[in-house]
């Protein structure tokens, strides 16, 4: 591979540029979503009713994790092509 | 204060691992500035998932985010939320295009990029490198610092000049021994140690208190109000906004961009500190909190940083004490070493930039290295000066910048990598009217119509940028053509048929 196909292969190819432009989408709704769930937990924070606080701490604690493990992780990993990466190493 | 003979073992423990491991990284690491800073661009995917995620886990994500809910009840919480959907895609993002042309162009500082890709090598040195780089960093050595200062003093009784003396030689010279290599390393050991403390302190709270359910109807009965949100939702939500869109441009996490080896360990820089949030920052402060809401109902409010320490030395036994008191520790280490070599390299590679070509090509690695170093022990003593002074005005500058202006380079980066009309002029003016406006619009008319000074610095540097880019001539088509933006790709093809040579 010439360092000028390794530049394609990073920056240009239509594949990866497709996967970018997809998951830059996907992170833009999910981005507004999150506002919007941020807004109305503010506005409906639970008032320290017994249950109410370790319950919301776990719902939250649930959506963000989820979030890491589906956007981040598999999402994220995925965009980047990792698994096509194992063997390859800069020149 | 806690027995001292369990805290002074734990303490020597801890620093004689420390000190093996950033000598065993000097061993195996390569004697050149480049290596220093960034390791070669040769950290593999677990060093760099374990470094990133003790460098984002600082003496503030410990002690600060514990006050803040303390003070400002589950409003603080939302910050934390933000990190966790906001940043770590968008370190994906850039960070690739981060890691690639690092690693292709050979750089070390986050003045590197901006530099070659705008072709400005005084101002983007001057305005990334020694205000963004430097002036917005050098505090949050401090904070880091007296944040282990006051671990120890609570655990061992010491005085404030004494412990604080003690983290700033044990900082630096560790530093010194094994640069990034051997912070990196450190770091997979003090990532560990900060999981385990965080958990820990949420267990004790648990269990001291019967178990969960039980925890909250004691909080409950001690202050009822204590969790409701008590900031204003809309300097809140833009205040965190600003914190989650400036981390992927951190430049302590911009330089593990280009330590990363490949894709895959670039990609850990997400992950790593992604885990770090979302496992510890935004699940267990309120569990912790409401611990230390029973323990301590009322507490002055400048003071509630300090109230995890205080909790984990009066409820737990000696040695979990001192082990909690460690981890605090070595989250506060990690983050300060980062800083550190962060400030370091920027007097080493980026001001030698204001030399002529010929006499900068004439110093050698090993002077460099050893100014280094110089500089290393330099920036500690003044933050080991600063840390023992009430804080003034310059310092309340420094902090309540630092997330806003790094939030600046947001667009210079960005811009850089996808508009080929971003150029030079639009560069310099979007900076500096930014940084006019975050000055203006957090310390003389504070967040103006509820939304935090950072987004109003963020936009109108946004807008400048595009602007005087429109109106001045573009970046040339062979400096484009490193970055694929060029007109045509021929020329793309032989620039990059000549990198070996350059690097």
């Amino acid at each position: 591979m010439t360092r000028y196909e390794e530049f394609y292969h990073y920056n240009l190819e239509p594949k990866r540029i497709k996967r970018e432009k997809t998951y830059f989408i996907a992170f833009c709704i999910a981005a507004i979503v999150f506002i919007l769930i941020v807004k109305a937990c503010y506005l409906n924070f639970p008032t320290s009713k017994v249950g109410g606080i370790p319950v919301f701490n776990l719902l939250v604690w649930g959506v963000i994790m989820s979030h890491y493990l589906i956007f981040t992780i598999y999402l994220g990993f995925k965009m980047y092509d990792i698994k096509g990466e194992k063997e390859k190493d800069l020149l | 204060m806690v027995n001292s003979t369990s805290t002074i073992i734990i303490v020597i423990t801890y620093l004689v691992l420390v000190f093996g491991i950033s000598i065993y990284a000097n061993r195996h690491g390569g004697k050149t500035t480049k290596d220093f800073f960034v390791a070669t661009n040769s950290l593999g995917s677990f060093v760099i998932f374990m470094t990133s995620m003790a460098t984002a886990f600082s003496a503030f994500a410990f002690m600060g985010q514990i006050g803040q809910v303390y003070n400002f009840g589950g409003s603080a919480i939302f910050n934390f939320m933000s990190y966790g959907i906001i940043s770590y895609p968008l370190f994906l993002l850039i960070g690739k295009k981060l890691w690639y042309f690092g690693k292709t162009f050979g750089y070390v500082t986050p003045a590197d990029f901006v530099a070659h890709r705008y072709q400005s090598n005084g101002p983007s040195r001057i305005l990334i490198g020694l205000i963004i780089g430097v002036y917005f960093s050098i505090f949050y050595i401090v904070i880091q610092v007296q944040g282990m200062s006051w671990a120890i003093q609570e655990a061992t009784g010491i005085s404030t000049a004494v412990s604080t003396a003690i983290i700033c030689i044990v900082l630096v010279t560790y530093i010194s021994i094994g640069g990034i290599r051997g912070a990196a390393y450190v770091d997979v050991m003090q990532a560990a140690l900060m999981v385990c403390g965080s958990f820990i302190i949420a267990i004790v709270a648990i269990y001291k208190n019967g178990g969960i359910g039980p925890l909250y109807v004691a909080m409950d009965a001690v202050r009822p109000d204590a969790m409701i949100p008590k900031q204003n939702m809309l300097p809140m939500m833009t205040g965190s906004l600003v914190m989650a869109l400036s981390m992927p441009i951190w430049p302590t996490l911009w330089v593990k961009y280009y330590s990363a080896k490949n894709l895959k360990a670039n990609a850990n820089v997400a992950a790593g500190c992604g885990l770090g949030t979302v496992a510890i920052t935004v699940s267990l402060p309120l569990i912790i909190v409401a611990g230390i809401i029973i323990a301590y109902p009322t507490w002055e409010a400048a003071m509630a940083d300090r109230l995890v320490i205080r909790y984990v030395l009066d409820y737990t036994n000696p040695l979990i004490a001192a082990i909690i008191v460690g981890s605090l520790i070595s989250a506060a280490m990690s983050t300060a070493a980062g800083l550190l070599l962060l400030i370091s390299s920027v007097f080493t590679m980026d001001l030698p930039h204001v030399l002529p070509a010929e006499k900068r090509e004439k110093i050698s690695q090993e002077s460099l290295l050893r100014f280094a170093k110089i500089i290393s022990v330099a920036v500690v003593a003044i933050c080991f000066f600063i840390s023992l002074r009430p804080m003034g005005q310059l310092v309340t500058i420094g902090i309540s910048l630092t997330y806003p202006g790094y939030l600046l380079a947001l667009p210079i980066v960005v811009g850089g990598f996808y508009w080929k009309r971003a150029n030079k002029q639009g560069m310099i003016s979007g900076l500096v009217v930014g940084l006019i406006v975050i000055y203006y619009t957090t310390f003389i008319n504070k967040n103006p119509f509820g939304i935090a000074g950072g987004m109003w610095g963020f936009v109108i540097c946004s807008i400048v940028f595009v602007v005087v880019s429109m109106m001045t001539a573009p970046t040339e088509q062979h400096v484009l053509a490193d970055f694929g933006l060029a007109d045509s790709m021929e020329k793309t093809k032989e620039n990059y048929s000549k990198v070996v040579e350059q690097v």
